[in-house]
């Protein structure tokens, strides 16, 4: 197993590089001109070109993308325009809002999902099932952000119960804030892990191995949980981690909308004062953040469906 | 060898083509859900479609006048009878403004999932079909590109690019774009090594017309269905885009635009928040629905 | 009271296309440690007729119409479902058919069979496990494989794994269901011979489900002919070796090859099995049988006992015999 996660930790790095090569190309695009968003409207030509050529900027695309990788090691994204900080300090100071959001949006797409999926599939065609189809159909097709508006207008403004926007301060107060962006960010993944839930359950339900484990006389709970549920996770778990990305894009939203101090409001900030370094630093981090959750993902499918281990074993030749 | 020739050569016959799919709509017709989705996607397309000409045989006076027009009497003016989805923070007939969004909201939709399935069919095909090597070094670059969030990548490619609609089209396209490569990889695969493939290459058919006549024509069905579920993803991802404001600018009356104005005015004005998001709710679910159709239709098995 | 006795079974399934007679109007019963065949083609209801004994239809699409089934003189259809758990795999225990799919990828061959024993006796895990080991040894397996899942094992382990679960509490009745069908040939015999050992070892009474009259020959004492979800023909392997009447029986029987004799062609029933939404009005088998008459295209026969203990359900074989019926 550890060589397994070894492996598939040696195999991130490649694909890392490959991810920040290309969100470093599409950033480069940008016909924005640092020097000219530093040094203002007064910049002389002469001091344009002083300040290029300080940056690198005329340097060649790949010395310059191979300084970034270098100086990523170091933990320097480069220094925001803006704020003329450092972006890494920026990102960090924002980054725990952003996972704290995150978090409680996978906690709720897993807790609300699965067992909204479960009860589906084990009463298909009940009312609880036509219900939870329909709320599945309906948060899918929902737009997040508009379902962010819509909560904010009931349950802030009419009904006074949770703040509209920012982060409350102490357990309370945080969690008070915390329930509007996290339902909000949660809803299209908690429709598509219900929906993935009810139908690989639906699957399962009918395998032979059920039909073993009724006739040696298991309980309808065990066989719920310990024969029908832990098979039907296997492509649920997959769901859940691609859907962890949506969720981080998704955070942009929920965050514009809540005016959250995360990531996501601080990507929307730069772009509209044309940042480039902080957005380039934010895009390569939340996909830093997506694939190594990814990884986990992955080792968490080793460990839920034994046969990946056994392929894994098979083809490294050594148990 | 002519076309024809080498089909009749394969056995491939017209008829089986036809049947599948007459199977399908036989099936699909039964499905209540998905021919209301169906009727409303058609629907839309007609509104689309119409306010394009409206548009050309007015000269735009028909837009200019019902869709860009302040009028600060109306200012966030409430749903009435005149005004049945009420009027905006420039006193601009939200209905109307909707109407003529449609538009962008479904052909950009649309054209961006086809761009993407244009690339994401030759990438696929490829990888699918050569296997080994090719298939790798395509699939790996697929899961660079994978690895980083689809709306955070076209915040990115709109960022460096600009928002012009083309650039939205290609911010919506490119994180689509190993999607559906990967769908078409493993469609073809299952297809690569059928008997008629075998026949086709026995006659002497080259790989490139293999895959345009006999391999992709085959493979199709799993790719159509995923398609048409991507291209409601597409609509949620322009809206959330333009909501942020990098996406369409105003004034053109793009759904999710209008609903960027909803936030400051959510206290004097419900109705900007509530009405257009209802709508590009209910256009993405009678896509999802049509495409769900279209999955259970053409593979009843799938269906639970 | 008998052992097994199964009154007037009826069941059918709902399906999207109709409702499928899937059994009907079954009798069959079973002394303690005998052994019967059921036999009969693909389809014909005898998967339904087990899973119906062990009340594990798929609730939502079977229908048990009528009839009855009693075990050592309680009716199991009346049972509440949790006593109803308790007999499954204790008292009554089934052997599924394809060893592929009968077993959970996910839990380790120990654990399935652990799970077994810890569902109707009162031990910790540490002692389930080693009843699961012993388990294993006595179907060949070594003990050392307990920790191993499914997928390490071949096809006949496989289904050695499956008889160690449904033994492992020694059950008094066994059924199972085309228990080497899915095996290879070589194998077969192996693993039929291992159930014969143990269930005889376990003094455990055996339904044999299959259509090979040939393993219900070497297998049993009584067999039970059906075709689409009736019983056609029913007595002791002697009487029906010796003397088969019903023409589904002779087809069955000759399209089978053998050995000693110097058959050139074997001889298929010519046709399939009915369309079980829409069955012939009268003898179901009149569109398949050579000598079918407008009579049997018209009505339904009854079951004839043509000798002791030997029943028919044809007009042609079984006329003039008695009418088959408890007493």
């Amino acid at each position: 197993m550890w060589k397994y996660i070894l492996k598939r930790f040696a195999m991130l790095i490649p694909v890392m590089m490959g991810t920040i090569l290309v969100v470093f190309f599409i950033m480069d695009q940008s016909n924005v001109d640092p020097a000219k968003i530093m040094l203002g409207d007064a910049a002389t030509a002469e001091n344009i070109a002083h300040l290029h050529k300080q940056l690198g900027l005329d340097d060649p695309f790949f010395v310059r993308y191979f300084r970034y990788l270098g100086n990523l090691l170091h933990g320097d994204l480069g220094i925001s325009y803006t704020y003329k900080t450092s972006v890494a300090g920026q990102i960090a100071s924002r980054l725990p809002n952003t996972a704290i959001l995150a978090g409680s949006g996978v906690f709720l797409t897993v807790i609300i999902g699965i067992p909204l999926g479960v009860i589906s599939a084990k009463h298909q065609f009940s009312i609880f099932d036509n219900v939870s189809t329909v709320f599945t159909l309906f948060g899918a097709a929902a737009p997040a952000f508009w379902v962010g508006l819509v909560l904010v207008m009931v349950f802030s403004q009419h009904l006074h119960l949770f703040p509209a926007s920012g982060m409350g301060r102490g357990t309370v107060g945080l969690l008070k804030s915390l329930i509007l962006p996290a339902i909000t960010l949660s809803l299209s993944g908690t429709a598509n892990v219900a929906r993935t839930t009810r139908s690989s359950m639906l699957e399962v339900i009918r395998a032979d191995y059920i039909d073993t484990a009724r006739a040696k006389g298991t309980d309808e709970r065990t066989i719920t949980l310990r024969h029908m549920l832990r098979n039907a996770l296997i492509p649920v778990t997959t769901v859940v981690g691609l859907n962890f990305g949506v969720l981080l894009g998704g955070s942009v939203l929920t965050e514009t909308v809540f005016a959250w101090p995360g990531i996501g409001r601080y990507v929307i900030e730069s772009i509209k004062s044309q940042d480039i370094p902080s957005v380039l630093g934010c895009v390569v981090v939340l996909s830093i953040l997506f694939t190594v959750v990814n990884l986990f993902v992955d080792i968490l499918y080793a460990y839920i469906d034994p046969r990946i281990k056994a392929q894994y074993k098979s083809a490294g030749g050594s148990k | 060898m002519t076309q024809q020739g080498m089909k009749k050569a394969t056995g491939m016959n017209e008829y089986q083509g036809r049947s599948l799919w007459g199977e399908a709509w036989h099936r699909y017709k039964k499905n209540k859900v998905a021919v209301a989705g169906l009727v409303v996607v058609i629907a839309l397309l007609i509104i689309a479609l119409g306010t394009i000409v409206i548009d050309l045989v007015t000269h735009e006076s028909v837009y200019n006048e019902l869709v860009l027009k302040q009028d600060i009497y109306r200012k966030l003016a409430k749903p009435s009878m005149q005004h049945i989805f009420g009027c905006d923070e420039y006193g601009r007939d939200i209905f109307f403004r909707m109407v003529w969004g449609t538009r962008y909201s479904l052909f950009i939709g649309v054209s961006s999932i086809l761009f993407a399935l244009a690339i994401g069919l030759v990438l696929g095909s490829i990888a699918g079909y050569y296997g080994g090597k090719i298939d790798n070094f395509i699939m790996r670059i697929m899961d660079v590109f994978l690895s980083i969030p689809s709306m955070v990548m076209a915040i990115a490619v709109v960022t460096a690019l600009g928002t012009g609609t083309f650039n939205l089209v290609l911010s919506i396209a490119i994180p689509q774009i190993p999607r559906l490569a990967r769908i078409v990889r493993a469609s073809v695969m299952t297809v690569r090594d059928r008997e008629f493939i075998e026949s086709a290459r026995a006659v002497g058919a080259n790989d490139r017309l293999i895959i345009t006549q006999y391999v992709l024509p085959n493979a199709m069905a799993p790719i159509i269905v995923q398609t048409s579920l991507y291209i409601g993803q597409a609509i949620l991802a322009i809206a959330g885009l333009s909501f942020l404001g990098i996406g369409i600018q105003p004034p053109t009356p793009e759904w999710g635009s209008i609903l960027n104005a909803a936030r400051t005015y959510m206290r004097q004005a419900w109705h900007i928040s509530l009405i257009p998001g209802l709508v590009i709710m209910f256009t993405v679910l009678s896509l999802n629905a049509a495409g769900d159709g279209l999955r259970d239709a053409l593979d009843p098995k799938l269906k639970n | 009271m008998a052992f097994l006795e199964i009154n007037k079974i009826n069941i059918d399934y709902v399906t999207e296309d109709g409702v499928v007679e899937a059994v009907n109007d079954i009798d069959l019963s079973l002394k303690e440690g005998e052994s019967l065949g059921l036999v009969g083609e693909t389809g014909a209801g005898k998967t339904t007729l087990a899973k119906c004994i062990m009340r594990i239809l798929p609730e939502r699409t079977a229908r048990i119409n009528s009839g009855e089934i009693f075990y050592k003189g309680t009716d199991l259809l009346k049972l509440e479902p949790e006593k109803m758990r308790e007999i499954r795999g204790s008292e009554i225990a089934m052997i599924f058919q394809d060893p592929m799919t009968a077993l959970n990828p996910v839990l380790t061959v120990g654990e399935q069979i652990a799970e077994a024993v810890q569902n109707h006796q009162k031990v910790d895990d540490a002692e389930a496990m080693k009843k699961a080991e012993e388990m294993l040894e006595l179907v060949g397996i070594p003990a050392a494989r307990s920790s191993e899942y499914p997928h390490q094992f071949s096809g006949g382990m496989r289904q050695r794994v499956v008889i160690a679960i449904a033994l492992a509490c020694n059950p008094k009745l066994l059924i199972a269901d085309e228990p080497t069908t899915a095996l290879d040939v070589t194998i077969q015999a192996q693993v039929l011979e291992m159930i014969q050992k143990l269930r005889t070892q376990m003094k455990s009474s055996l339904i044999l489900i299959t259509h090979d009259l040939g393993l219900v020959a070497q297998n049993c004492e009584s067999v039970a002919v059906i075709y689409a979800g009736e019983i056609v023909e029913y007595g002791t392997v002697h009487d029906i070796f010796k003397d088969m009447k019903h023409p589904y029986t002779v087809g069955l029987f000759t399209s089978i090859p053998k050995i000693n004799e110097d058959v050139k062609r074997l001889t298929p029933i010519p046709g399939n099995t009915p369309d079980p939404v829409h069955l012939p009005k009268g003898c179901k088998f009149c569109t398949r049988c050579a000598y079918a008459t407008e009579k049997c295209q018209n009505e339904h026969p009854e079951l004839y006992q043509s000798s002791e203990g030997h029943f028919v359900r044809c007009f042609l074989k079984g006329q003039g015999g008695e009418k088959y019926g408890k007493q």
